[in-house]
């Protein structure tokens, strides 16, 4: 994986992980279910790749993390988006929508170059 | 930063590790769990758990080391932001007790700044390199001719060279009044020894002894700005030295000056060829070698030792006997120099240590006061989940921003102690590097800051977060009687050291007093003397020399006021010392070439010295104008030396000798003995030959007279000047200030030691005085209990007088038993008294118990006015 591709999709985990964090406090199965699901697992990350992900967020103060118990009563962690974390989401979603937007518009009005 | 996740790391501690594995763990069960409710097999489920996770150890060990940075991080931000509450807090709690800051702080600052100041002189003179090229490879070599130091030199293999000089005064004329300098003779070599090239021109390289080229100089840089106007065209320029034209080779860089920091200008020795008699006579100088790497000083030694025994018949003079350089040693330069001084210096650091650690005390003492007025506070605080640790921590945050005031204003009292200490040092301290406060005396200052903070702070920290709990339950009653007692062993340990320093200051107070009352043998009041240095190039022959001093002489008698006259060549307690000589003794010891008996001193004077100085005639008479050149020769000799010779029989009319083959010498007259060299001097044995039939160049005149020296000494100038305008003198002294300077070094110590002791003592009386106040504030209580019960009045003061008296009488007996083994290292420094001197071991415990009883009694006087009622009332 060249290092290009490997920043785009650590930036996309990051919008996933906040948007999933968005919906409330979670674990990390939890935002691994969530991306799963929503995405009707389109995207199938490999769920291990979270974790450091986690990581970073909170060394951005974007989430926090704080041990409890899961619903089947198990310790785990749970982490929860800061308010910093969902002003980075709002702007990252509106980037996000902006270029989508644009690939789809290129890739709509010319069927003949593909 | 994350409030919760520290809340919760802190409380979780050290399962780190653990907490990753269980967060991995937990989703790859949570997966499993899921594909075994979608209906694979359990193991199946797992696998594709796995699968689906992807790198699991990749992930945990990446997880792992990220949890470990961050929690270094995080440790690091927590201490910085802790650190920065405690000074925060500390000094908000200064700022809010300002009487306590101030007296504590004015302690400190005083210690510091009196070990501070000490320290620079210590460093300057003892501990720093000196400032040559490899300095520890430089040693002094014992021997004293020119004859010995050319042998030495062919023949000894530990040195790559050797070089002899002597210090000496010499003149400089031509461009403006003719003036005397401290300067040095020495052989070429000197400067490449020392690794010191010349800042400009050069210094004396090679051979300007061996190829003639005598007429040359170098100058320090001093010399050089002073005299020279800085000029930069010196180099080549002809100066006059004691009368000829000399040649600048060179100016040496600033704060270059080697025997003393003083010398200001290096003029060759003017050898005679090498292998004739003549060098062995030549003595008075010092050998200097550079070692070579391979040689150490003791080897160096060794060979020393064996050269002087091959040498030992070369002396075509006298034969030195068989133990001739038996004893010769090598020693590296600094500790040469410093030798005697570095005791000094050292038993004054301990002095001021001493001093610091009853500012220690003191301060801490403070703190226990205060820590019990603050013992709620901690107790609360503790209560509230604060770990001791921390609180100890935040403790003594605090003592160490007390210090550090301290440090700063030390600093402030070390920059007038230092220039203090400067004037106060005896000449005679080799000074090769300046004294002052630079980067490595403010290292110390700083390490001194931290050393005392964490001192005075760390047993007021510790007790104060200890047993919170009585504190929390009720009044700060509970915690005093430990505090007093911890409080209590501080104000012992003061008035113990107290002691001790007073003890020492004492007994060199009782040193100084009696050096003062010892009789040198001549008369000190009233007696003025200058040296005087005629230009050796005039004055070349022994009549020019009879010539110019009998004119001076008689010039200067006709002065008003004077009322005797006299010269000698070496004054008794004078700058120089005043050289012995061996002597042949008819019938005694005859043969100059066996080791003959030596003469402590040797003295060259005037008819009307004797006189003028006072020195008693104890039989036959003294010099006249008769004894010159022709008529017998003659000597005085001084009692001791006559009681040596001729204990029985009477000295007059018996011969002595010079060391060398001579014509015999009558003594004439026995006088009293004289101290020469130091008033510690015993049984001098002297000989004084006259003037005129051993004329020398340079003498010292000494005058009696009714009148103040100030204004004779410009009289005398004019009076001398008007005999020859080219001889130059000296400053013009009194007698009581010369003798006072031979004794500096014992006055600088005294002078100190008195200092620091009643600083010591002032320091223990406010530390009597606080804790009996303080004793006296905590049991208001008891006493007003007292009181109602029936107690007196006097009763009450006696209770606080009889505790007060129970810590002094404790301090003063550990200090007079430390006092006892200590003040022998004040050994050399101590006249007239032992270490021991009873007087003083009686006298000053007695004082030190009248003043702290008298410390004790102000809080004593008003615990007797403690009202029963309020008392009973408080808290």
């Amino acid at each position: 994986m060249s290092a290009d591709s490997r920043d785009l999709l650590q930036g996309t985990l990051a919008i996933l992980i906040l948007k999933a964090l968005l919906g409330g406090t979670s674990h990390g199965y939890g935002i691994a279910r969530w991306i799963e699901t929503t995405t009707d697992d389109v995207l199938r990350i490999e769920e291990g790749s979270l974790y450091p992900a986690l990581r970073r967020l909170e060394d951005r103060g974007w989430v926090t993390s704080e041990w409890g118990l899961s619903e089947n009563n198990r310790r785990a962690r749970f982490y929860t988006i800061t308010s910093a974390g969902r002003t980075h989401v709002r702007g990252e979603a509106a980037a996000w929508m902006r270029y989508s937007a644009a690939v789809a518009r290129v890739i709509g009005a010319e069927p003949s170059l593909i | 930063m994350n409030p919760r996740w520290r809340r919760y790391r802190r409380f979780f501690g050290s399962n780190r590790e653990a907490d990753v594995d269980d967060e991995l763990r937990f989703h790859l069960d949570m997966r499993a769990r899921d594909y075994e409710q979608r209906g694979l097999p359990r193991d199946a489920a797992e696998r594709a758990a796995r699968e689906r996770f992807g790198d699991y150890a990749q992930v945990d060990a990446a997880l792992r080391a990220h949890d470990r940075t961050r929690e270094r991080r995080d440790d690091r931000r927590r201490v910085l932001d802790e650190l920065r509450q405690d000074l925060r807090h500390a000094l908000r709690g200064l700022r809010r007790a300002p009487a306590f800051a101030a007296v504590a702080i004015a302690t400190l600052a005083l210690g510091i700044g009196a070990n501070t100041a000490v320290f620079s002189v210590v460093d300057a003179v003892v501990l720093r390199p000196l400032p040559f090229s490899r300095p520890d490879r430089v040693t002094f070599v014992s021997g004293s001719t020119l004859g010995e130091f050319v042998r030495l030199r062919e023949l000894s293999r530990s040195w790559s060279d050797l070089a002899a000089y002597r210090a000496a005064s010499i003149n400089l004329s031509g461009e403006g009044e003719a003036e005397r300098l401290d300067g040095a003779i020495t052989t070429p070599n000197l400067f490449s020894i020392l690794g010191v090239p010349a800042a400009r021109g050069r210094a004396f390289v090679g051979d300007e002894t061996e190829t003639g080229r005598l007429a040359a100089v170098v100058l320090s840089d001093g010399l050089w700005r002073r005299r020279f106007g800085a000029d930069p065209s010196i180099v080549g320029r002809t100066i006059m030295v004691e009368g000829t034209s000399f040649e600048v080779l060179g100016v040496m860089p600033p704060g270059f000056g080697f025997p003393s920091r003083d010398t200001q200008l290096w003029i060759p020795i003017n050898m005679p060829p090498a292998r004739t008699g003549q060098l062995w006579g030549m003595g008075g100088y010092q050998l200097l070698g550079r070692l070579r790497d391979e040689a150490s000083v003791s080897q160096a030694q060794e060979e020393l030792r064996a050269l002087y025994g091959r040498i030992r018949f070369e002396n075509p003079m006298w034969d030195p006997g068989p133990d001739y350089g038996k004893d010769a040693v090598v020693t590296a330069l600094q500790q040469q120099l410093v030798g005697s001084t570095r005791t000094m210096l050292y038993l004054l650091l301990g002095v001021v240590g001493v001093v610091l650690l009853i500012a220690c005390a003191n301060v801490a003492n403070l703190l226990l006061v205060r820590a019990t007025t603050r013992a709620r506070e901690v107790a609360v605080r503790m209560a509230l989940g604060g770990s001791r640790l921390r609180i100890v921590r935040q403790l003594l945050t605090e003592s160490l921003v007390l210090a550090a005031c301290g440090g700063i204003c030390g600093v402030a009292v070390a920059w007038v102690g230092v220039r203090q200490l400067g004037r106060l040092l005896p000449a005679d301290v080799p000074r090769l590097t300046p004294i002052g406060l630079d980067m490595r005396v403010l290292a110390f200052t700083s390490v001194l800051v931290v050393a005392t903070g964490t001192l005075f702070g760390m047993l007021p920290a510790l007790r104060a977060s200890r047993d919170t709990q009585p504190s929390l339950r009720g009044g700060a009653r509970n915690l005093t009687g430990a505090h007093r007692r911890l409080a209590g062993l501080l104000v012992s340990a003061e008035m113990a050291a107290a002691v001790l320093l007073v003890v020492a200051a004492t007994l060199l107070i009782r040193s100084a007093t009696a050096l003062q009352d010892v009789d040198p043998g001549f008369r000190v009041a009233g007696v003025a003397a200058a040296r005087i240095t005629p230009p050796r190039n005039r004055i070349t022959d022994a009549t020019a020399q009879r010539d110019l001093y009998d004119r001076l002489i008689a010039r200067v008698a006709a002065l008003p006021g004077v009322e005797a006259v006299g010269a000698v060549d070496r004054l008794p307690l004078g700058r120089s010392p005043v050289a012995g000589l061996a002597v042949r003794v008819e019938g005694q010891a005859e043969d100059p070439t066996r080791l003959l008996p030596m003469a402590d001193h040797y003295q060259i004077i005037t008819p009307g010295y004797l006189s003028t100085m006072n020195v008693a005639l104890l039989r036959g008479r003294g010099f006249t104008d008769d004894d010159r050149p022709g008529a017998p020769d003659v000597a005085i000799v001084s009692e001791s030396f006559a009681k040596r010779f001729w204990p029985a029989g009477d000295a007059i009319g018996k011969r002595i000798g010079n060391p060398w083959p001579s014509e015999w010498i009558t003594i004439v007259g026995v006088v009293r003995d004289t101290k020469a060299d130091s008033l510690r001097e015993q049984a001098t044995t002297t000989v004084y030959r006259p003037f005129a039939q051993v004329p020398t160049i340079n003498m010292t005149l000494v005058l009696r007279t009714s009148r103040a020296i100030s204004p004779l000494s410009g009289e005398l100038r004019r009076a001398i000047s008007g005999v020859d305008a080219d001889v130059p003198v000296s400053e013009i002294e009194s007698m009581p200030a010369i003798v006072a300077r031979s004794s500096a070094r014992q006055r600088f110590a005294t002078q100190l030691f008195a200092l620091f002791a009643g600083i010591a003592i002032a320091l223990g009386v406010i530390g009597i005085y606080g804790v009996m106040s303080y004793a006296v504030a905590q049991r208001q209580q008891e006493i007003g209990i007292r009181m109602a019960l029936g107690a007196s009045p006097a009763d009450a003061r006696g209770m606080i007088l009889r505790e007060g008296g129970r810590l002094a009488v404790v301090g003063i007996a550990i200090g007079l038993g430390t006092a006892a083994v200590a003040s022998r290292l004040l050994g050399g420094l101590l006249y007239g008294v032992t270490a021991t001197d009873p007087l003083t071991f009686a006298f000053v415990p007695a004082a030190l118990a009248v003043v702290a009883l008298l410390a004790s009694y102000v809080p004593a006087r008003r615990a007797t006015r403690v009202d029963p009622t309020t008392a009973l009332r408080a808290d």
